[in-house]
């Protein structure tokens, strides 16, 4: 796919078009993988590094794309967080052994059952709703979650104040809280049927 | 926010009094804070870890498999563990010790779930014996509690890596860099000419160990680790920094994949920038190019532009090979134009030649040559047979075009007791003899050959040859080189090499040669030191007679010359059939003017390596000198052929139609130029240089601006400071020629522009100065080279600018009796008999002109008047007519 045709697909998607969402995620989700199997897999010692490696490598690749027109940072913020998470959590539920860490610390309400993986997915299918209302807070909680990049990271791969991310990574978080805790049931079902 | 982050650092019964006292008098802001600090509270460490980790699951969880080797533990009853170095993707390194062989080792072994650490490209990688490779001694296997571990014993390096280095310290120092850089090529040409790809070069799969001596010594580990499994996995493959474009679409890695990385590395090394970005974008565009490492570090010599950049580019087939690379830190200044072409470090194209091997199963070799020696005295019996056993093994490795050979074996000939050309014709059929003597004489060593042709009874080759004590290891190579020449053999390249202990000297030698090819006396002394250290190889001799020539171009001093000669003679006795001698040689006729015996320098060259561009370009220089216009086309356009990429092809064939006066060729051949090299001044000033010739000003300052953003050289300002002034734009112009004498106070043209651009202002005293300080550097260059037929022009020019017009009449009368057609002569007579008001003397002059000298004339600001002259339209329509 070239990049006029990207562009036009960007157009249609941020005009609601749903057909264009996947067109994209087809024409770029090859290339997202192979970075991220690159990025990921070589060297495990150091996992902050290499979450920041990809995040630079994904950002410099897809931004720095410039005969893409991305209209506007946030747009093309939008779309790489969704890729990424959806990549995440494509990785994730084939590789069910992926969730090593312990779970300690979780408040109770949240976990309701589930295993880290169902929380996982059940925080993307609400970060689905978050997007829509508030993609730049999205994004924050994307970077600071998934892919565990420090406030000071996150502030300086969005080009936001410090003090900002630290408001909207609060304020997602407590956002997503809230629905989690209120409608553990729902969100489980949808785990299942997804 | 902040508040909230603090209040949140605190124990949890602190928070209160804490907020309350940094929100006293604000109760909103107390109030917001509070809730914030409380849902974090109450949310914990919610989405505080990643909500996935991502593990390699192949990988087992640490700890399992490290238990395999432990410090003190003996493996396969040979090999005890001293300690864990360090563990990369998919191995573990310990520094062991070999009881067997009484030495400190390493030992490298697979991780679990990288059993094929031994792959087939390692087999080849154990089998390369290189000192700028780890030298990898086996593979073994040995049994543990867990089963079976295979592992690899390789020489310990006692060092750190490459990236640490650069980690810790940044960039290199310059000699250091040289060192690392060459030492990294020449690694990888070994590699690569064994038919083995890294795959996975980058600084931390670089050792940085040292000699003995404590010189720096760098190593390449882990040849051949990366193997097809893990690279088509993505598992260990390619290091996103050093993954050259085409890795990113999926093709496979080869050696032009390793000279990315390698100029990745040389990047770092000689920036120390880790600015460096991968070379692919998102959606297949390209990466505008790196920046020039010289516009990183302003201190960086531009030849780094010229090593580093064409490694790093896109198109895999048009990047060098590691040897040309290695050429480049083993070349020479290219030739220099007297006009137009700065001299330039230039790219070697080195070929592969396929030899006949096949053919030789098919029918009886054409030439059977058989090597007998007679040695003078019982003591010499062993040194000659070790010499002739190499000779033998270094001529069976030739080949001939077209022909085959056989070499009769020794061990046949001793058998049959074979010790005359007669007995070797009779009983082995051989076609060709060569004898070997050894003789002493006041503790040196005769050497003495003669190559017959049994089939004429010609003696093909005779010299007698001394070497000191020292210098036995060289008579071997020269011997073969003597007969590879003279049968025409292609003889394999193993004497185009230099010992470890000579490296250092040598590659200083060859980076002041290169980056000051016109001063060469920082690098004659290196070369002479490298000599020294290896009396064996002719490498380090062939550099100095370079350097030697240039320094007699520069000083004309003839002793130079002579030790150039000297120094030649012994390259020769060490490898008479080195590229680099032969092409030291040919430069050292050319500047004898022997150009029949350069020729033959440079074809032997070409038959040696067909593909060597430099030789095809000398050549054309050569063919251009005889006059043989015609001819040094083809070369040129051959070299082009061979390497329509490399720039520098362009710059010499487009200063030879400069030279000719066929301007739009030249001008279309410096664009090529650019085109190729755009990172490079050299282009641009070409290029403004032709388009000032051809009257084309703007685009001349144009393209001269360009060129001086990369660098800034005496002559581009010189030259746009001359478009300028013919825009008639002097104060201008006046500033670049300003310019151009602090940069270069001892040129005489720059202070001779000044006072024309000044008197053409009106500044007539103030001129004065810059014109009287242009005769004085141009008398003293008269002096230096009497044979220079515009410098006596010079010279009456600016004596009739300060007024001593007798004199100056004089001197331009004896210039135009002794150089009546060169271009500058004329050019300079015209403009002072126009001074002079003399205008039928510059009519007179103008008969010699060519038409392109005549277009200049009438576009120069001072020539405005004669332009217009019937006579001088008349001479110009008859010349045009002439000319077509």
């Amino acid at each position: 796919m070239n990049p006029e045709e990207i562009t036009m697909l960007l157009q249609k998607w941020r005009a609601g078009d749903h057909e264009a969402e996947s067109m994209l995620f087809e024409a770029l989700m090859p290339k997202l993988r192979e970075i991220a199997s690159r990025c990921l897999n070589r060297e495990r010692r150091n996992h902050t590094l290499q979450r920041t490696e990809l995040v630079n490598e994904i950002f410099f690749k897809l931004y720095k794309a410039k005969s893409i027109d991305w209209q506007d940072r946030g747009h093309f913020l939008a779309i790489v967080t969704r890729m990424m998470r959806r990549y995440l959590i494509d990785y994730a539920r084939a590789k069910p052994k992926a969730e090593l860490l312990a779970m300690d610390g979780l408040p109770e309400g949240l976990m309701a059952g589930r295993t880290r993986l169902d929380l996982a997915v059940a925080v993307d299918e609400q970060l689905d709703e978050l997007e829509k209302e508030f993609p730049r807070r999205c994004s924050v909680v994307v970077l600071m979650s998934y892919l565990g990049l420090s406030p000071q990271e996150t502030a300086e791969k969005l080009e936001l104040s410090r003090r900002t991310v630290e408001r909207e990574w609060h304020e997602g978080k407590k956002w997503l809280y809230e629905r989690l805790n209120k409608n553990p049931c729902k969100a489980a079902q949808k785990t299942t049927s997804a | 926010m902040t508040l909230a982050w603090e209040a949140l650092r605190k124990p949890a019964t602190e928070r209160e009094e804490f907020l309350q006292g940094e929100c006293k008098g604000q109760p909103e802001l107390f109030a917001e804070v509070s809730d914030v600090v409380e849902w974090e509270e109450r949310m914990g460490d919610f989405l505080r870890q990643p909500l996935i980790t991502l593990v390699n699951l192949e990988e087992p969880e640490p700890g399992i498999n490290d238990e395999l080797f432990r410090a003190g533990q003996e493996i396969s009853g040979r090999f005890v563990i001293l300690r864990e170095v360090g563990q990369g993707g998919m191995a573990v390194v310990y520094e062991a010790f070999d009881r067997k062989r009484n030495q400190r080792i390493a030992i490298k072994r697979a991780k679990r779930g990288f059993g094929r650490l031994l792959s087939p490209e390692l087999e080849g990688a154990l089998k390369i014996r290189h000192p700028n490779i780890c030298l990898v001694n086996d593979t073994h296997t040995a049994k543990t509690d867990s089963g079976e571990v295979d592992f690899l014993t390789m020489e310990f390096l006692d060092g750190e890596t490459l990236s640490a280095r650069i980690a810790r310290e940044g960039s290199l120092p310059q000699e250091e860099a040289l060192t690392v850089a060459r030492q990294l090529c020449a690694g990888l040409a070994a590699a690569h000419e064994a038919g083995i790809v890294h795959r996975d070069l980058k600084p931390s799969n670089v050792i940085l160990t040292r000699y003995e001596d404590g010189r720096t010594r760098a190593v390449i580990t882990d040849f051949g680790l990366a193997t097809e499994a893990s690279l088509d996995s993505g598992l260990v493959g390619g290091t996103p920094r050093y993954m050259a474009p085409e890795l990113w679409h999926d093709e496979k890695p080869g050696k032009a994949s390793d000279v990315y990385a390698l100029g990745v590395i040389l990047y770092e090394i000689v920036t120390g920038a880790r600015s460096f970005q991968t070379s692919q974008s998102w959606d297949g565009k390209p990466m505008p190019p790196p920046e020039r490492p010289s516009s990183v570090d302003e201190d960086l010599p531009t030849f780094w532009d010229k090593v580093i950049l064409p490694c790093l580019g896109r198109i895999p087939n048009r990047r060098p090979e590691a040897g040309e690379i290695l050429a480049i830190f083993d070349r020479k200044p290219l030739w220099k134009s007297p006009v137009l072409v700065a001299a330039a470090i230039a790219l070697i194209s080195i070929g592969i030649v396929l030899w006949p091997y096949m053919a030789a199963f098919f029918k009886p070799a054409d030439i059977r040559l058989a090597v007998l020696s007679a040695p003078a005295s019982p003591d010499l019996a062993a040194l000659e047979k070790g010499a002739t056993t190499d000779v033998v093994e270094r001529l069976a490795h030739s080949a001939k075009p077209g022909a085959t050979i056989a070499l009769i074996p020794l061990e046949d000939l001793q058998r049959q007791q074979v010790s005359t050309p007669a007995a070797a014709k009779s009983v082995f059929d051989a076609t060709h003899v060569l004898q070997v003597r050894l003789s002493r004489q006041n503790g040196d060593l005769l050497v003495e050959h003669t190559l017959f042709d049994l089939s004429t009874g010609a003696r093909l080759d005779h010299s007698t040859a001394r070497y000191g004590a020292a210098a036995a290891g060289a008579i071997p190579a020269a011997i073969a080189g003597a007969v590879s020449n003279a049968l025409h053999l292609r003889l394999s390249d193993r004497n185009e090499t230099i010992s470890p202990e000579a490296t250092a000297a040598y590659d200083r030698g060859l980076y002041f040669l290169n980056s000051e090819p016109s001063d060469p006396k920082r690098a004659i002394p290196e070369f002479n030191k490298a000599a020294e250290l290896d009396p064996k190889s002719p490498l380090p001799l062939a550099g100095l007679v370079d350097a030697l020539l240039a320094q007699f171009e520069a000083t004309k001093n003839s002793e130079a010359l002579q030790l150039a000669r000297t120094a030649l003679v012994q390259a020769q006795a060490r490898g008479p059939a080195s590229i680099k001698v032969l092409l030291a040689s040919g430069d050292f006729h050319v500047s004898q003017g022997k150009y029949g015996l350069a020729q033959q320098d440079y074809e032997r060259a070409l038959e040696l390596q067909p593909r060597n561009v430099e030789a095809f370009l000398q050549l054309a220089h050569v063919f251009d000198i005889q006059e043989m216009p015609d001819r040094a086309i083809d070369y040129y356009r051959k070299a082009i052929a061979l390497d329509p990429a490399y720039y520098q092809s362009y710059a010499s064939f487009g200063a030879f139609y400069y030279g000719r006066g066929r301007y739009q060729q030249a001008e279309e051949q410096f664009r090529k130029q650019v085109q190729q090299s755009p990172g490079g001044s050299d282009g641009y000033s070409n290029l403004g240089g032709i388009l000032s010739a051809e009257g084309k000003y703007a685009e001349c300052a144009k393209v001269l601006e360009a060129g001086l953003k990369i660098s800034e050289t005496p002559r581009m300002l010189n030259n746009l400071g001359a478009a300028l002034a013919s825009l008639h734009r002097d104060s201008e112009a006046l500033q670049r020629y300003r310019r151009a004498v602090t940069l270069d106070p001892g040129n005489y043209k720059s202070w001779l522009n000044i006072g024309d651009s000044l008197r053409r202002l009106g500044r007539v005293d103030e001129a004065k100065e810059p014109y009287r300080k242009a005769l004085d550097l141009v008398r003293a260059d008269m002096r230096a080279n009497p044979d220079r037929g515009q410098s006596r022009a010079f010279v009456a020019y600016l004596e009739m600018r300060l007024g001593e017009v007798s004199r100056a009449s004089e001197d331009m009368a004896e210039a135009l009796q002794s150089w009546p057609n060169d271009n500058q002569v004329i050019f300079s007579a015209v403009q002072m008999y126009e001074a002079l008001a003399q205008r039928e003397n510059a009519l007179n002059v103008l008969q010699n002109a060519t038409p392109g000298l005549l277009q200049q004339i009438a576009r120069h600001p001072d020539l405005a008047e004669i332009s217009r002259d019937p006579r001088f339209i008349k001479i110009v329509s008859e010349k045009q007519k002439g000319d077509s």
